[in-house]
C-alpha cells in the first residue's frame, strides 16, 4: 500500500495538471488581494453613514468556489487523464489490486488539496485582512483564533469536491462530465433548493455543498445571509451532522468508484 | 518448472462476441514464442487476461500456476508491453519508469538502466509527448524490463520501429531467451516472427489453429522443388513414374515433391532429358500462416462472423 501511494505521489507531482492548479490557485489568492484593496477604496471614501451599511464578504469565502473548483479538476483529472491516454492499464499491471489503487490515489488526492486548500485559503484571508488593516470592514474584525474553525473547514470542503471529483471520474471513466456534475453541485443545485417545499428547504439547503464548511465551523454570520446559491454557507445542520453529510458524500462517491473499478475490465 | 505461461480454457465473450474460444496453450522459457494471428484474433485479450486486465468469461492464464491478480509486486515476475501510447503526455521517460519502479518497490537505479538499455538515456528527461512512436515503443520495452523479470510479454512491440530498431529488438528478444526467460511475443506479421520466433502459438478468431515449431510448419507446407525442361511432360511421366507428386505450374515449371535436388538430377540423366533449372524454394511462412488462419476463418464463416478488437 506504501508502495502505491508513493507511486501516485510521483504522479501527482510530475503531471502538468498538477502545477496548472497550483497556478490557478495562487493567482486566486493575488485576485483576492486586489478585490480587497478596491473594497478598502471604496470603504475609504464613504461618509460615516454609508459605512453603516457596507457589505464585505470575506474573500477566503468568496473564492472558496472557485478554489474547490480548481481542486475538483485536479481529483477529476488524477484518474481521467489515465483513461484518456490508456495508461490506466500500466497502473493497473503494477497494483493488480485495484481496490489499493483507488485508496492510494484517494489518499493522495485528499491529502494534497486537503492541504493545499487549505494553505489557499488561510492564504487569502491573512492576505486580504493584511490589506485590510485595522479598517472596522464588517465580517473582517474577528481573530484568526476565532476564523480558524471557519478556514479549516473550508480547507476539509476542498478536500472533499477534490474527492468528489475522482470518484466520480473513476465510475464514470470520463473529465467532462465529472466537471459538469461538481460545477452544477457548486453553483446550480444550491440555487434550486429555494423551490423546494418549505418543510424541506432548510434542510435540502444545509444539505448542499457549500453550506456544509460554515455548518461544520458552527459560524454565526453577521447580518442576514444568503438563503441559497454558493455563498449560502450556514443551515440548520449541527457540526456533527454537517460532518455526517459530508462523509457521506465521500462514501457514495468513493462506493460507486470501488464498485465500478473493481468489477470491470480496464 | 516454473517461469512459464499456461492459458487453460481460456474463453472470453464481449456482449455476444466471443473474443476468445476454448484456447489452451502454454509458452515454454528459454525461447521466444510467437504469438500469431490476424487482427481481431483474440491476442491482445488473451494478454489482457493475463495481466488481470480483463476478466475471462471462463478459464484462465496462470504465470509460474499463479494468477497474475495474485502475485505480490507482479512486475517483479512479469513485465508486458501492451500499448505503447498509452503514457501521460506530459511525464517524462524518466518520471514514468519512476513511478512505475515505485509502485513495485523496484531499485530506483534500475529506471536509469533500462533507460540506458533501450537507447533512451539521451532523453530522459524529455516529455513522452514529444516522443515518436518508436521511442514510445522503447519506453514500452523500458517499463516491461524495469522488475528485470523472467516472464515477458510483448504485444506487437515492432509497430513504429524503424529497421535498425526492428533489428535492435530481434536481438534483445532472443537474448532475453537466451538467458532463460519466457517471452511471448505478439504480431500479426508472419515475417516478423519468422526472424525472431522458434516456437509459434498461431490463433484465429480467437481459437488455437497451430501450437508448433518454426521448422515444423516450414516443414508442413514444403513447397517442394521448382524443375525447369524443354520437355517438361515427359519428364512429369518419369517424375510420377519414380513417385514424385508433379504440379505443372503456369510458367512451364514444373513442381515436385517427394523426391529431392539428387534424385531429379540422376533421373534427368538416366532419361536424357535437359535440366534447364532445379531449385528447392524457399518455404514461405507467410503463405503457411495465411493457409492456416483463413482455414479457421473460413470455418469459423458459417457460424459467426462477429470479431472482436
Amino acid at each position: 500500500m506504501i508502495d502505491t501511494i508513493a507511486a501516485e505521489w510521483d504522479k501527482t507531482r510530475s503531471v502538468r495538471s498538477t502545477r496548472a492548479v497550483l497556478a490557478v490557485v495562487a493567482s486566486l489568492i493575488l485576485a483576492g488581494v486586489l478585490f480587497m484593496v478596491m473594497a478598502n477604496n471604496v470603504w475609504d471614501g464613504l461618509p460615516p453613514e454609508r459605512r453603516a451599511t457596507f457589505a464585505a464578504i470575506p474573500m477566503e469565502r468568496y473564492l472558496l468556489p472557485m478554489i474547490q473548483l480548481c481542486f475538483g479538476v485536479y481529483g477529476t483529472l488524477a484518474i481521467a487523464a489515465e483513461y484518456a491516454t490508456g495508461m490506466i492499464g500500466t497502473s493497473m499491471a503494477a497494483t493488480p489490486r485495484r481496490g489499493r489503487l483507488l485508496a492510494a490515489k484517494t489518499a493522495v488526492v485528499a491529502a494534497v488539496s486537503l492541504l493545499a486548500g487549505t494553505a489557499a485559503v488561510i492564504a487569502i484571508h491573512l492576505s486580504t485582512r493584511w490589506v485590510v488593516g485595522d479598517r472596522p470592514l464588517p465580517n473582517h474584525t474577528a481573530s484568526f483564533t476565532d476564523e480558524l474553525p471557519m478556514l479549516l473547514a473550508s480547507g476539509l470542503s476542498v478536500a472533499l469536491i477534490a474527492v468528489l471529483g475522482l470518484g466520480m471520474a473513476t465510475a464514470l471513466r470520463s473529465t467532462a462530465v465529472p466537471l459538469v456534475v461538481l460545477s452544477a453541485l457548486l453553483f446550480v443545485v444550491p440555487t434550486f433548493t429555494q423551490f423546494l417545499p418549505e418543510a424541506w428547504a432548510d434542510e435540502a439547503a444545509s444539505m448542499m455543498l457549500p453550506a456544509l464548511p460554515g455548518q461544520l465551523a458552527s459560524v454565526a454570520r453577521e447580518g442576514p445571509n444568503p438563503v441559497s446559491g454558493p455563498f449560502a454557507d450556514a443551515g440548520v445542520l449541527s457540526p456533527l451532522a454537517a460532518t455526517a453529510v459530508m462523509a457521506g458524500y465521500v462514501v457514495l462517491a468513493v462506493g460507486v468508484a470501488s464498485l465500478a473499478i473493481s468489477r470491470r475490465d480496464v | 518448472m516454473g517461469r512459464m505461461i499456461e492459458v487453460r480454457e481460456l474463453t472470453k465473450r464481449y456482449r455476444g462476441t466471443t473474443a476468445v474460444d476454448g484456447l489452451t496453450f502454454t509458452v515454454e522459457p528459454g525461447r521466444v514464442t510467437g504469438f500469431l494471428g490476424p487482427n481481431g484474433a483474440g491476442k491482445t485479450t488473451t494478454i489482457r487476461v493475463l495481466l488481470g486486465l480483463a476478466r475471462p468469461t471462463s478459464g484462465r492464464v496462470l504465470v509460474d500456476g499463479r494468477r497474475y491478480t495474485e502475485i505480490r509486486r507482479p512486475l517483479h515476475r512479469v513485465g508486458a508491453l501492451l500499448d505503447a501510447d498509452a503514457v501521460s503526455p506530459g511525464l517524462t521517460a524518466h518520471d514514468h519508469l519512476r513511478w512505475l519502479a515505485r509502485s513495485n518497490a523496484i531499485a530506483a537505479g534500475r529506471v536509469a538502466a533500462v533507460l540506458e538499455q533501450v537507447g533512451l538515456a539521451g532523453v530522459a528527461r524529455t516529455r513522452v509527448g514529444g516522443f515518436s512512436l518508436g521511442m514510445k515503443q522503447r519506453l514500452g520495452i523500458a517499463a516491461a524490463l524495469l522488475g528485470d523479470p523472467r516472464v515477458l510479454v510483448f504485444d506487437e512491440p515492432v509497430n513504429g520501429l524503424d529497421p535498425d530498431g526492428i533489428r535492435w529488438i530481434r536481438g534483445l528478444l532472443r537474448s532475453l531467451a537466451a538467458e532463460g526467460r519466457t517471452v511471448l511475443l505478439s504480431s500479426h506479421l508472419m515475417s516478423e516472427m519468422a526472424m525472431t520466433a522458434e516456437h509459434l502459438v498461431i490463433v484465429g478468431d480467437g481459437r488455437l489453429v497451430a501450437d508448433t515449431t518454426v521448422r515444423e510448419l516450414t516443414g508442413r507446407f514444403d513447397p517442394g522443388i521448382l524443375v525447369r525442361t524443354p520437355r517438361p511432360d515427359e519428364f512429369a511421366g518419369v517424375l510420377r513414374a519414380a513417385g514424385a507428386e508433379v504440379a505443372a505450374e503456369a510458367d512451364g515449371g514444373l513442381g515436385v515433391k517427394g523426391l529431392d535436388v539428387d534424385a531429379i538430377g540422376d533421373l534427368a540423366h538416366r532419361h536424357s532429358i535437359p535440366l534447364y533449372e532445379t531449385a528447392r524454394r524457399e518455404t514461405s511462412l507467410e503463405d503457411a500462416y495465411l493457409r492456416l488462419t483463413a482455414a479457421s476463418v473460413r470455418f469459423r464463416g458459417h457460424t459467426d462472423n462477429a470479431k472482436a478488437a
